[in-house]
């Protein structure tokens, strides 16, 4: 076949033709090749182009076995050649072009590099450097740096500039879904708050602007506000004051409500700077409270109103604490270790047996007369009736009592008293009725004696055993008023529930307690037998809040007991 | 040695200032934490905590500055050995300092992932000090004097004169030592620079050599024999050709001996040398990642104060 | 044009001062002819590579030829005076190379290399320094695929190239050639033994690998062109008898014959075997040989510019006019600071009737040496120079007086009065300032002349490098060993003394000789070293300024240690004897002198003990001439993290091209001392630059200012290869744009691709704050640039 072969040192300059005829064109090193392509690293005879049969093209094969041979960038051992195919032989390429007149095939010979330069593009193919091998760091940083800000902050932001700020009025019914800016969480809420643990913009209302009280009010609408006087609460502290200066959220178990007395010390420990009365300094429980502030029950002075006051009186105070609920009760005579005389015969008594604890727990019902006392009391009069008894309560009820019972007495006759008249002592056939004279008598008799009876009683037997009785000028009888029952403690009630495991007496001193004017309320010292700061760790701890509750504070409670 | 009085590495610059600045830095915070103790626990809200955060995060824009820094040139702020002591030492301070501001309060959240990247940068600058520390001294040692271009020329070079050589003993050894010397088992990529030359031929050559015996020549796959075959393939010649080009054969094997050790010598030297590098490949696009993950906890903290 | 018919001039050379005055000739209707050897115009400028930007340094100087010329690129100002010579119709023969040039005013007869004759009444000889390329020196020497010159390898590809020579030109281009063509290189001998180590182990190597045909013992005997096969065939004449090769290309690189052989030849005397020296010509360029002009590069003034305002000069002068010099203004410019100043030539006749060491300069050399010098007037007391500042420069008191203070409180001095000089010191030491110089109570008019003008002076006249020596001697005598003694008494010692040049790693004195003298080193520096358990170890390096072997003054001792130069060392030896008489003579001395010495000897003993350990580095550095080096750049590679930050550095704050080459460079145990600038105390590169661009500040910084023109001299002359030919960008890729988005790094952005490429080196970042950009940029601390001085300290244990 006719081969052209055009051979061009540098893409940039002229190429010189050769034609040559041969039956197959060989290339290789060796100089008696048709071609002969001076690169070491190629066969002396390397490869052969054979002519195509008719409609079949060209075909090159590697002269040997396992000759390097590349078409277009490919080993082979051969392969079919067109228009276009590159051979590359070393550092050769032959580059099938399109026929020309009189040529079978047409080559353009190339050199890709020149000797010198091949060790120097070897060189350059190496890979020595990280960078040479396409490490830099810029894509990684550039990656990490999106796949942070882009979930860590672009999207949570679009999420909450794009949220429409609604009221969060019942938002707490039904859990919103989560958003993105659930990763801006600093910590779980409180278990009160769950379903609001999605809905970041339940109570961050604004951006950038700190969680405000509309935010918490929304939902606890009732809540009292600290301090209740209005008065108090538009000065400072109270003003500069939100709920969240005191209840953090994102603390997770440890709850919402503060548990470190500094929340309160921070400005009780001082109290002089605070709005309102003056309170005593507050620095903690154990070390630096003060003594424990009851109201007990005085009789109000004469002309007032009510007829009691409960004044509050700090315990180790002069004159301490007293309390005149009107009523005689000598703790130690009914809580003999003997027991006391009953009825039936002797009833040993305990605490329980008059003070029953009311359902919560929280403190004890009344102590009632009819139930608690009545008993033993009796309000009987008449030895020869002693199922007949006074009614409680009433001086009136009890002397027309009287005085109904021996009416009847004198009338029906009969009576054994020799000091009485005939009248009385006679007996009465039946259906024999008195003769006015005579009833008048008996009657006299009657009325004389049910005032005997009644000045007995409130004098020197039944009422006047509890009660103070006071004959008034025009002969009646007057019972001082009795004070109803009332915790001395109006900021708290103790739970004594909480407490059922300890005996009473260990803070009660009932037992040595010989009139009822005693307080046997226990002061703080008795509590710090067992109670303890927080910080402390040695005893139960006790905090502010295990007494006080910020929401009804002293000035709360107050201002509610005045009228 | 005496000559050590001048060269003063960046961590014992200044006569150790920096690090005595961290140490001090630490103290302070830590000191400050324990008398501190906020009502609701320590945590990045108490004033301490915003201090903290505050001081933490200036640091992080600081030491990534150091970036820039040693590469503006014609700056006089200080020297960048001075700055690198500062970022070594300021750096390792600044994992005290975070962790007191997190006031140890993580959850699967923004402001803990921050936590963590810190931790990871910090981890692999120390990772970087180690290679910094231990690794010239080694590449010095390994180059001799030489440099890795006159080594790889060298290659070249041998692999010119082994092929020159291998014309002469017909098309099947000269096709076979061209094939060889096409594939020059240098370099590559991140695994092959790190984990360096494969285990020198010498030791390998007698197995194979062995192995050829009993299997005889076992035909290689085409045009892509790694060196070890052309050596035992060279080797397995020993035995196949007549005694006068013996001579020939073993001059080729102690060529490709030679270039095989140099070789191993190169990868050496290139595995050195990413090592010395490769640590920045985690310790910068991490500190991007923080410096991303520092601005959403930063401004996620105020935008839900 | 007849061969016999007599010129009025004849100009031999078209360099630009031979043109320059062939053009005014042409100009002026005087009949001339200018013989050039080539076949086209200045040849020197004519083989610059392609494009080649042309500076017209100096600027100031204002141009006054019939030619023009202008900075711009070689083709431009080629053509310019090719259209000029053709314009003015100048009388050119070519290809007449002059081998010889006899007669005398009025009738010069000029030989031709081809025989021919050429009469003249007048010579001008603007020759330069390039001298003539040796041809073949055989038929077809001409033939136009003949060159002598190579300029781009990669222009040829695939061509039969005959390489004859075997020198490193030869060898460098056969290489060169051999990497896309067919090479044969003719060596006339048997081995490339004229050539550099690495090129003919480069050489040979090519030819055992077959890249590079050898002709060996061959000559050339023809060279024909053909028309078949090949465009011509060269014969060589070999042992084996003579063969025909058949090649595309003959390259011919047989050196060049010096010009100084044939001026000579011409009858002109040089002033001085100085390889710089240039012969003494007047101020009408007239040389010692009546009628016998010479001009230009070999007249001293290898500035374009300089040259063609002579070439219109000589031909003025010997028309019978007298131009005013085109430097006058440039000289009133600069002598006008002088007291009572009225025209230049009065100022330059004062000037030499008052400084004798000038006086006996030629007018033009005068002109000359001052063009490059400043007139000072500081007030009295005023500070010229501070002891240890870096200036070089040379002062000639004028008018008035200076003080110059020996010790460091400036107490007790040497006045000097008008006529006398200073500042020769640092000069010849090239090492800071020894002293400090303030202007006497009356104040002073100084001549303040650079470094490289003055070395010149001192090359081309022996009377002023006498008188320097001299007195040289006798201050450093005065300072150094014997302060306060009056000049009369040391004058035998002086007389005595002689001055003593030493290669690098010559020996001074061995251990154990008999000690005959102390040497008080001037220049370069030794390294003291003893025999420490069986081997040499050295113990110090002693720099210039300083002595060695002064026990030999005091005592009869033998040497102690052995001293060798570390680099090309000058010594003044002074005679032990004669130092001794008078030592006797002055009691006082002996005692003082004694003291000094007792001190040398306390401090020398810290080094004595140190030595073992620090022996090999200091061993290292000298054989790496660190030994003359003022400030190295060293790198501790148990610090260097390879990050190439010194690199970048240099290169983001030098426009681009960096000055240092980290990975290159010898090491010794981790010590490297990588390829930058040592900033030597007599740099190399100053040598030969004809703008005298490269300049020492006074901080010591080595720089190469603005005046550079492109040469590529200093490139050549520095021996630590760390001058290279570029073109600085002054666009730097912006820090940010590569942080975020990549791109070109600042300092490694790529080298700008320019023709006009100046010469640039290590400035040491003079004009930074941060000082070294390179060693503020190392993050890890291991690169340190450092004196020698300090660096001993330092392998002396920090001391």
């Amino acid at each position: 076949m006719n081969i052209l072969i055009r051979t061009r040192h540098h893409p940039s300059e002229p190429a010189s033709e050769r034609r040559l005829e041969a039956a197959t064109l060989r290339i290789g090193r060796g100089s008696e090749q048709d071609l002969v392509l001076a690169d070491l690293r190629l066969a002396l005879a390397h490869a052969e182009i054979t002519p195509g049969v008719g409609k079949q093209p060209c075909r090159v094969r590697a002269a040997a076995p396992r000759l390097a041979l590349r078409v277009n960038g490919r080993l082979v051992a051969e392969a079919p050649l067109t228009v276009g195919d590159a051979i590359d032989l070393g550092r050769h390429r032959l580059t099938v072009l399109a026929k020309v007149a009189g040529a079978d095939l047409v080559l353009e010979v190339t050199e890709r590099h020149a000797a010198s330069e091949d060790a120097d593009a070897r060189r350059q193919n190496l890979k020595l450097t990280l960078a040479e091998a396409g490490l830099s760091r810029r894509p990684w940083a550039w990656a990490l740096f999106l796949a942070v800000l882009l979930p860590g902050l672009l999207l949570p932001l679009w999420q909450a500039l794009s949220r429409p700020n609604a009221d969060p009025a019942g938002r707490q019914q039904k859990s919103a879904p989560m958003g993105w800016d659930i990763s801006w969480s600093s910590g779980p809420l409180a278990s009160a708050h769950q379903s609001l643990k999605n809905d970041c913009g339940a109570c961050h209302r604004q951006a950038f602007v700190p969680v405000e009280d509309a935010s918490c009010t929304g939902c606890h609408s009732t809540l009292p506000d600290h301090p209740a006087s209005t008065k108090v609460a538009a000065q400072p502290p109270f003003t500069s004051q939100g709920c969240t200066d005191c209840h953090r959220e994102h603390n997770g178990a440890q709850g919402i409500t503060p548990t470190d007395d500094r929340e309160c010390t921070v400005c009780h420990a001082d109290p002089a700077g605070l709005p309102g009365e003056p309170g005593l300094a507050v620095h903690d429980f154990s070390t630096n409270h003060p003594a424990f502030r009851l109201r007990l029950a005085q009789p109000a002075a004469a002309g007032s109103a009510e007829a009691f006051v409960w004044p509050a009186v700090r315990q180790g105070d002069t004159p301490g604490p007293r309390q005149d609920s009107g009523l005689k009760f000598p703790h130690d005579k009914h809580l003999l270790a003997r027991g006391v005389d009953a009825p039936e015969g002797l009833r040993v008594l305990d605490c329980a047996s008059c003070h029953t604890p009311t359902a919560d727990r929280s403190g004890f019902a009344p102590v009632r007369m009819e139930t608690h006392c009545a008993d033993c009391h009796r309000l009987d009069f008449d030895p020869r009736e002693p199922k007949r008894l006074l009614p409680h309560g009433s001086p009136e009820a009890a002397a027309q009592t009287l005085r109904d019972h021996y009416a009847r007495v004198a009338l029906a006759g009969g009576v054994i008293d020799a000091k009485a008249p005939d009248a009385v002592r006679e007996r009465r056939r039946p259906g024999e009725t008195l003769l006015a004279s005579r009833a008048r008598i008996a009657l006299d008799w009657a009325d004389q004696r049910a005032a005997e009876t009644l000045a007995e009683v409130f004098k020197r037997r039944t009422c006047h055993s509890c009660h103070t009785v006071t004959a008034t000028t025009d002969g009646r009888w007057q019972v001082a008023p009795v004070a109803p029952q009332r915790s001395a403690f109006a900021a708290h009630v103790f739970p004594h529930g909480a407490h059922a495991t300890e005996d009473c007496g260990r803070c009660h001193e009932a037992g040595k307690s010989k009139k009822a004017q005693d307080v046997l309320l226990p002061d703080i010292n008795t509590c710090r037998d067992c109670h303890g700061d927080t910080a402390a760790g040695v005893k139960t701890p006790t905090n502010c809040q295990s007494c006080h509750d910020y929401h009804q504070h002293p000035h709360a409670a107050a201002t509610a007991v005045r009228p | 040695m005496a000559r050590e009085a001048i060269h003063t590495g960046f961590l014992r610059y200044a006569g150790f200032r920096w690090a005595k600045a961290a140490l001090l830095l630490c103290a302070v915070s830590i000191v400050a934490y324990i008398w501190h103790a906020p009502a609701d626990g320590p945590n990045g809200g108490s004033w301490l905590g915003y201090t903290l955060g505050t001081i933490a995060g200036l640091l992080v824009l600081w030491l990534l500055w150091l970036g820039v820094r040693k590469r503006s040139y014609r700056s006089s702020l200080g020297s960048v050995r001075g700055w690198a002591s500062a970022h070594v030492y300021l750096g390792l301070a600044l994992v005290v300092v975070a962790t007191l501001h997190s006031g140890f309060q993580l959850g699967l959240n923004i402001h803990s992932l921050a936590y963590v990247l810190v931790l990871l940068v910090v981890g692999s600058g120390i990772w970087g000090i180690a290679a910094y520390a231990s690794l010239p001294e080694r590449i010095s040692r390994l180059r001799e004097g030489s440099t890795r271009e006159a080594w790889i020329a060298e290659v070249f070079d041998l692999n010119e004169q082994a092929i020159r050589l291998a014309d002469s003993m017909g098309p099947e050894v000269h096709q076979r030592i061209v094939a060889s010397a096409e594939k020059l088992p240098i370099g590559g990529g991140l695994l092959q620079q790190w984990l360096g030359p494969q285990p020198s031929g010498e030791g390998k050559l007698l197995g194979e050599l062995l192995e050829q015996r009993m299997a005889g020549l076992r035909s290689q796959p085409a045009f892509d024999p790694d060196r070890q075959s052309t050596v035992s393939f060279m080797a397995s010649q020993l035995q196949a050709r007549p005694e006068q080009d013996l001579t020939q054969v073993q001059q080729l094997l102690d060529l490709l001996a030679q270039r095989n050790a140099l070789i191993a010598r190169i990868n050496q030297d290139i595995s050195l040398h990413a090592r010395l590098q490769l640590w920045l490949l985690l310790h910068v696009p991490i500190s991007l990642g923080l410096l991303a993950a520092l601005l959403a906890h930063v401004l996620s903290v105020f935008f839900y104060w | 044009m007849s061969q016999t018919s007599m010129h009025t001039i004849a100009i031999v050379g078209s360099g630009p001062a031979g043109l320059a005055a062939a053009g005014r000739a042409a100009e002026a209707g005087v009949s001339h002819v200018l013989l050039e050897a080539e076949d086209h115009l200045s040849h020197t400028i004519y083989r610059y590579q392609k494009g080649k930007h042309v500076m017209a340094e100096p600027t100031a100087l204002p141009l006054r030829a019939s030619l023009p010329f202008a900075a711009g690129a070689r083709e431009t100002i080629l053509g310019a005076w090719n259209d000029g010579v053709s314009a003015l119709k100048v009388n050119v023969r070519y290809r007449a190379a002059v081998s010889g040039i006899r007669g005398t005013a009025g009738d010069f007869t000029l030989t031709l290399a081809n025989g021919e004759t050429v009469q003249a009444e007048n010579v001008v000889l603007a020759i330069g320094l390039q001298g003539n390329l040796r041809k073949l020196g055989c038929e077809g020497e001409d033939l136009d695929f003949v060159q002598y010159q190579l300029d781009d390898p990669d222009e040829y590809r695939n061509e039969r190239i005959v390489v004859v020579g075997a020198g490193d030109a030869a060898i460098e281009n056969a290489l060169a050639l051999s990497a896309r063509n067919r090479v044969t290189i003719v060596n006339r001998r048997d081995e490339f033994d004229r050539a550099k180590r690495d090129n003919a182990a480069a050489i040979n190597k090519a030819i055992e690998e077959g890249r590079v045909q050898l002709a060996r013992n061959a000559g050339v005997a023809w060279v024909r062109a053909v028309s078949e096969g090949s465009t011509g065939v060269i014969a060589l004449d070999t042992a084996q008898g003579s063969s025909e090769l058949p090649c595309e290309r003959v390259l011919a690189r047989l050196g060049a014959t010096p010009p100084r052989a044939f001026v000579e030849s011409c009858g002109i005397v040089f002033p001085s075997k100085e390889a710089n020296a240039v012969p003494v010509v007047s101020a009408r360029y007239e040389s010692n040989v009546p009628g016998l002009y010479i001009i230009g590069a070999l007249a001293g003034y290898p500035l374009i510019k300089q040259a063609m305002n002579q070439g219109y000069e000589v031909v003025e002068f010997i028309q019978g006019r007298s131009p005013e010099p085109a430097d006058t203004p440039l000289l009133a410019e600069r002598l006008k600071a002088m007291p009572g100043f009225t025209t230049v030539d009065a100022a330059i006749e004062r000037i030499r009737a008052r400084v004798p060491v000038l006086s006996p300069l030629t007018p033009l050399q005068l002109r000359e040496f001052l063009l490059d010098s400043a007139v000072r007037v500081p007030q009295p007391g005023e500070v010229i120079f501070r002891r240890n500042d870096y200036s070089d420069s040379f002062y000639s008191v004028l008018d008035g007086g200076v003080q110059i203070g020996l010790d460091d409180q400036d107490q007790k001095g040497i006045a000097l009065g008008a006529g006398q000089f200073f500042g020769e010191m640092s000069l010849i030491s090239g090492r800071r300032r020894s002293a400090t110089v303030r202007a006497g109570a009356s104040g002073a008019v100084l001549i303040e002349t650079t470094r490289s003008s003055m070395n010149k002076l001192i090359a081309s006249v022996a009377a002023v490098k006498r008188v320097l020596d001299e007195t040289f001697l006798l201050r450093a005598i005065q300072a150094r060993i014997a302060p306060g003694i009056p000049a009369a008494d040391l004058q035998n010692v002086v007389a005595s003394a002689a001055i003593r040049q030493f290669k690098p790693g010559a020996v001074l004195f061995n251990e154990g000789d008999a000690a005959d003298g102390l040497h008080l080193i001037r220049k370069g520096s030794v390294t003291v070293a003893r025999n420490i358990g069986g081997r040499e170890t050295v113990l110090a390096y002693v720099p210039a300024g300083q002595y060695v072997g002064e026990m030999a003054l005091l005592t009869e001792l033998p040497r102690s240690a052995t001293v060798k130069a570390a680099v090309a060392t000058e010594t003044i030896q002074l005679d032990g004897g004669d130092f001794k008489a008078l030592l006797t003579a002055h009691p006082a001395l002996r005692a003082s002198v004694g003291e000094t010495l007792q001190q040398r000897i306390v401090s020398n003993s810290g080094t004595r003990d140190s030595g073992k350990a620090t022996g090999g580095i200091v061993q290292f550095l000298m054989s790496q001439g660190v030994g003359e080096a003022t400030d190295v750049l060293l790198i501790d590679e148990s610090l260097c993290v390879r990050c190439d930050q010194c690199e970048k550095a240099c290169a983001d704050t030098h426009g681009g091209l960096s000055r240092l080459d980290r990975e290159a460079g010898p090491s010794y145990a981790t010590l490297h001392i990588p390829t930058s600038c040592r900033h030597c105390e007599h740099p190399h590169c100053m040598k030969d630059c004809p703008p005298d661009a490269i300049r020492r500040s006074p901080g010591g910084e080595v720089f190469i200012s603005d005046a550079c023109i492109g040469c590529g001299n200093c490139e050549k002359n520095c021996p630590y290869g760390v001058i290279q030919m570029g073109v600085t960008n002054p666009k730097q890729p912006s820090l940010w744009q590569w942080l975020v988005l990549g791109g070109t790094e600042p300092g490694l952005q790529a080298p700008v691709k320019s023709k006009a490429k100046k010469a640039v080196k290590c400035d040491m970042c003079k004009d930074m704050k941060g000082g070294p950009a390179c060693v503020s940029a190392c993050p890890t601390g291991a690169a340190l640039r450092v004196s020698p001085e300090q660096f001993l300290r330092i392998t002396q244990g920090g001391g």
